[in-house]
């Protein structure tokens, strides 16, 4: 043996490391179990370490009890609710004597005198600017309301009364379920809900004030605490609640938090995760699972609270478990210290329609969120309740008061008499909204002040937003397209106001100009955009965005029409290019919509933006005239004639015409008089040119004049005078007899000085030639004008001589005289 | 109204007490309180009401949130003649009992229709039923 035990026995493969191994007592025999190596040295004789555990075992178990409300793991779980009263008065009594060596001066700081601070303090240090981002920012973006949807509604001045007497709950209740029409939903009513549990204790239970106040021997009223994070619901938890209603003072009592993480963490190890199993399924037995509810929150508090470490209280622990419904239980509140009671309201039964969410949620950020559950209710309830009668809904008091009993057992003595006050206010709150969640049809004037109690539910504020996505809705570039019959209502609408405040008293006509405002025209109404670029930087950068992408490829769609003429080869081809003919003066109306429209958007836009869409127009209208123009190819105008929409599209496009091209335009219409007349025979389509070439011709000079009746003058096909011709259309017989008008017009404007000789005597000539004409054509084929004027007698009168004034007098009088209804 | 003439928006229709059909044929009558941008409302004190004939049952059902899209049409009801209608309220389990039977007779109306029809030869038409009958 000693051999094998000596270090370096080669024959055993000497090394170090097998040394120790070598060392080793290689027979059982030879080690102590109970050595010093084992179990340590130095260990008293005395110390009987079973004792000691045994005892520590004790020490534990009880502290379980007192703080769980039941057995430590191990023990059976008891259901009975008898016993665990007794568990619990046992406890408290130790506890209350744990209670008053705490030390902490914080601790002790809050329960006695912490002052309330008002509304949103709190709130700007969770969810100000730098308090941790992410999931509550979000909100900002998604709310109407302002920051935090998360946060319990303001607490409001308004609380129902505090029914200390229980059993006048017990009696509305019944009351109450008697009335109630709804059948299944509420299944059992409260009460045999309570008698299922509690058999015979109705009277047992008492508010948590009372029993506090019994402990202190009825002394004053503890002041009152800050709501702690009570009104703060775990994000994710209830997206649907308000924000103002929400804005809870987010209060949280100076000393809460930290002090409370060493209990926490201690009461931890002893109860691992085995007692409560979080349970998201259905609970205790019941019509409506309440249950479930606070075993699964309580173990989630439980367990997620210390790691997350948020500075909250959060560790109000997991709410109460046990209402009434749930086997009384679980007594995890110690941890929650203002908590305790409320957290037993809420989880009461929920009504039945509305199962809280928490179910879905069970792995939610624990640590606000116990109170989150019932912080929209209870945001509804502290909202509408102003007015409420209590009258009206009592289950819930029963029910409250029936699970304030358990609470204050345990809570009063674990947390700090300070939380009396918002725990009651907490109660007092759910206590409303469980009693909308119970309404039932009252008689009509119950009703009536309840539905005021409910309105205003939505506050303008969000009716405002909506309204606002209304409108960006309606927001459009182009109103004509859009809405065509409201655009040119509201216009309508607007011309008629206008015109009675003219009547009434022209005072700011300047104002409302009839112009149809498109703000968000005006916002896009920008330079073309050109995307940031970088100086000194190496190579482009890209800066696009979704709005404004770069751009890759210039794609425009050029709307231009072209004037290509087919080369004439056979039928086929004629057709087509008649076809393209109607093609091109589709475009060429296209073009004036375009013209048009621009100038509706130039009547809603400022001035500076005016000037590009000026320009646009002006190209747009070039386009048009050099189109049907075509210098050089007369055909190609004439075809255009010869098609009722070529000619309905030049008598649009004179008017927009400058002065030059609209001369230019009449001046090869007169050029070709002769072919288009005889084109237009027995159609009279001409017509439609009418009113816009006499208005071309009435604002002409004299030079013009005299090229208009050169045109006429000459006749390049016809044998016969363009101007016999005319003279036996109508069109053209309104032509020439506007010619004179004005002819004479200008006579009479300019004094003879100014009157150029040479355009004078072109122009007498012209007369003289049309006199002759006029005797020559027979009376019978002339036709008349469209317009007569009179002023052609004295035209004649001054430029011809009495002889042919007299030949032709009869025929004149066609021109100067309104037309007989035949 | 206020901002936008020409228009129409539930903001008005808040707090009033509104009968609201829904696509699968419901008629839930409550109160508005609360809507969105997608027309989602939110009824309290819901009664659902159902019409058989000349007669009519309630189902008081609380809070209603309903979704935007399956609401058919709403209309504000008239407070003064509501409680004096044509029709004659039942208690809730026999208009059940004569909606099942109403439902049932249509049924079978359908099926002797499409019989006759294939008899004839021709094609069934499928009525397009809304999607949630």
């Amino acid at each position: 043996m000693e051999d094998t035990l000596s270090p370096c026995n080669p024959a055993l493969g000497a090394g170090y490391h097998e040394n120790n191994l070598m060392e080793a007592p290689e027979e059982e025999e030879d080690i102590d179990l109970m050595n010093d190596e084992t179990f340590g040295g130095d260990i008293d004789e005395d110390f009987d370490w079973e004792e000691q555990h045994e005892k520590l075992s004790e020490v534990i178990e009880v502290g379980d009890k007192v703080l769980y409300g039941r057995p430590s793991r191990g023990s059976e779980y008891q259901n009975n609710y008898a016993s665990q009263e007794e568990f619990m008065e046992q406890s408290i009594r130790q506890l209350v004597v744990e209670d008053e060596e705490i030390d902490d001066p914080a601790i002790l700081n809050v329960s006695k005198n912490c002052p309330i601070p008002k509304k949103c303090q709190n709130l700007d240090d969770l969810f100000g600017p730098s308090s941790p981002p992410a999931l509550l920012d979000t909100e900002h973006l998604v709310s109407p309301t302002s920051r935090n949807i998360w946060g319990s509604p303001v607490k409001e001045a308004y609380m129902p009364p505090t029914v200390n007497n229980l059993q006048t709950l017990f009696e509305f209740a019944k009351a109450a379920s008697g009335t109630s029409h709804a059948k299944g939903a509420p299944g059992r009513t409260l009460e045999e809900l309570e008698q299922q549990i509690v058999p015979g204790s109705k009277g047992h239970a008492m508010t948590a004030e009372d029993l506090e106040r019994q402990l202190r021997g009825e002394g004053q009223k503890p002041p009152p605490l800050p709501e702690p994070h009570l009104h703060h619901p775990p994000p994710g938890f209830l997206p649907g609640s308000h924000g103002p209603r929400n804005q809870t003072p987010q209060r949280m009592p100076p000393g809460y938090g930290p002090p409370y993480m060493p209990m926490m963490e201690g009461r931890r190890s002893p109860l691992g995760p085995g007692p409560y199993p979080p349970r998201a399924g259905e609970g205790p037995p019941g019509p409506t699972p309440p249950g479930p509810i606070p075993p699964h929150l309580l173990n989630g508090n439980r367990m997620t609270t210390p790691p997350i470490g948020i500075p909250r209280p959060m560790l109000r622990g997991p709410p109460p478990p046990h209402s009434p419904y749930n086997s009384p239980g679980p007594r995890q509140s110690p941890h929650g210290g203002p908590f305790g009671p409320p957290h037993g309201s809420p989880y009461g039964p929920p009504p039945p329609g509305s199962y809280p969410p928490p179910h879905s949620s069970p792995g939610g950020p624990r640590p606000p969120h116990p109170m989150g559950h019932s912080d929209p209710r209870r945001g509804r309830g502290r909202g509408h309740f102003r007015g409420h009668s209590r009258g009206g809904y009592m289950n819930m008091d029963v029910r409250e008061g029936y699970s304030e009993g358990h609470d204050p057992n345990k809570y009063d003595q674990i947390h700090h008499q300070g939380n009396r006050d918002h725990r009651r206010d907490y109660q007092d709150n759910r206590r409303e909204y469980d009693r909308r969640r119970y309404y039932h049809y009252n008689p009509d004037e119950d009703r009536k002040r309840s539905v005021d109690a409910y309105a205003g539910l939505m506050t303008q504020k969000e009716k405002d937003w909506i309204i606002k996505i209304q409108l960006i809705q309606l927001q459009t570039e182009n109103p004509y397209l859009d809405d065509f019959y409201y655009t040119t209502y509201t216009l309508k609408k607007k011309a008629e106001e206008r015109l009675k405040r003219q009547q009434n008293g022209a005072l700011d006509d300047k104002d409302s100009e009839l112009n149809l405002i498109i703000p968000a025209m005006a916002k896009l109404e920008t330079k073309p955009y050109k995307p940031a670029q970088f100086e000194g930087s190496l190579g482009r950068l890209t800066t696009s965005s979704v709005h404004n992408p770069r751009q890759i490829i210039d794609v425009r769609s050029d709307n231009k029409p072209h004037s290509e003429e087919g080369e004439p080869k056979n039928v086929s081809k004629e057709l087509r290019r008649s076809r393209q003919l109607l093609m091109e003066i589709e475009n060429g109306y296209n073009l004036l919509l375009d013209v048009d429209d621009i100038e509706k958007k130039i009547l809603a836009l400022p001035e500076e933006a005016r000037k590009p869409l000026f320009e646009d127009r002006k190209n747009m209208l070039t386009d048009l005239y050099k189109y049907l123009l075509c210098p050089g190819n007369n055909d190609h105008f004439l075809s255009i004639m010869s098609i009722r929409k070529g000619r309905k599209l030049v008598a649009r496009v004179l008017p927009l015409l400058e002065k030059s091209q609209a001369e230019n335009m009449v001046q090869l219409l007169l050029r070709n008089m002769a072919y288009l007349i005889k084109k237009d025979q027995g159609d009279e389509g001409l017509m439609c040119l009418h009113d816009s070439v006499i208005r071309v011709i009435d604002t002409c000079d004299l030079q013009r004049l005299v090229e208009f009746a050169t045109e006429l003058k000459e006749s390049r096909q016809n044998q016969s005078k363009t101007t016999a011709v005319a003279i036996q259309n109508k069109f053209g017989s309104s032509l020439v007899c506007t010619l004179l008008h004005r002819g004479e017009v200008l006579h009479a404007n300019t004094s003879p000085l100014d009157m150029d000789n040479q355009l004078e005597s072109l122009w007498c000539q012209f007369v003289h030639e049309f006199a002759g004409i006029l005797a020559v054509v027979p009376t019978e084929s002339l036709v008349h004008p469209k317009q007569h004027h009179a002023s052609i007698t004295e035209h004649f009168d001054r430029l011809l001589n009495k002889k042919l004034i007299a030949v032709i007098e009869d025929k004149v009088k066609l021109f100067t005289e309104p037309e007989r209804a035949a | 109204m206020n901002y936008l003439p020409g228009t129409a928006s539930l903001v008005e229709e808040i707090d009033k007490k509104l009968l609201v059909v829904l696509r699968d044929g419901r008629t839930l009558i409550g109160y508005l309180r609360s809507i969105d941008q997608f027309a989602n409302l939110v009824l309290h004190r819901t009664i659902e009401r159902i019409h058989v004939g000349k007669k009519y049952g309630d189902i008081p059902r609380g809070i209603f949130v309903v979704r935007g899209e399956n609401v058919v049409l709403l209309g504000e009801i008239d407070l003064e003649n509501e409680n004096n209608p044509q029709l004659e309220e039942v208690p809730i389990d026999d208009i059940l009992e004569m909606q099942r039977e109403e439902q049932i007779q249509k049924q079978q109306e359908e099926e002797r229709k499409k019989k006759s029809m294939l008899e004839r030869g021709l094609q069934p038409h499928s009525e397009l039923h809304d999607d949630l009958f």
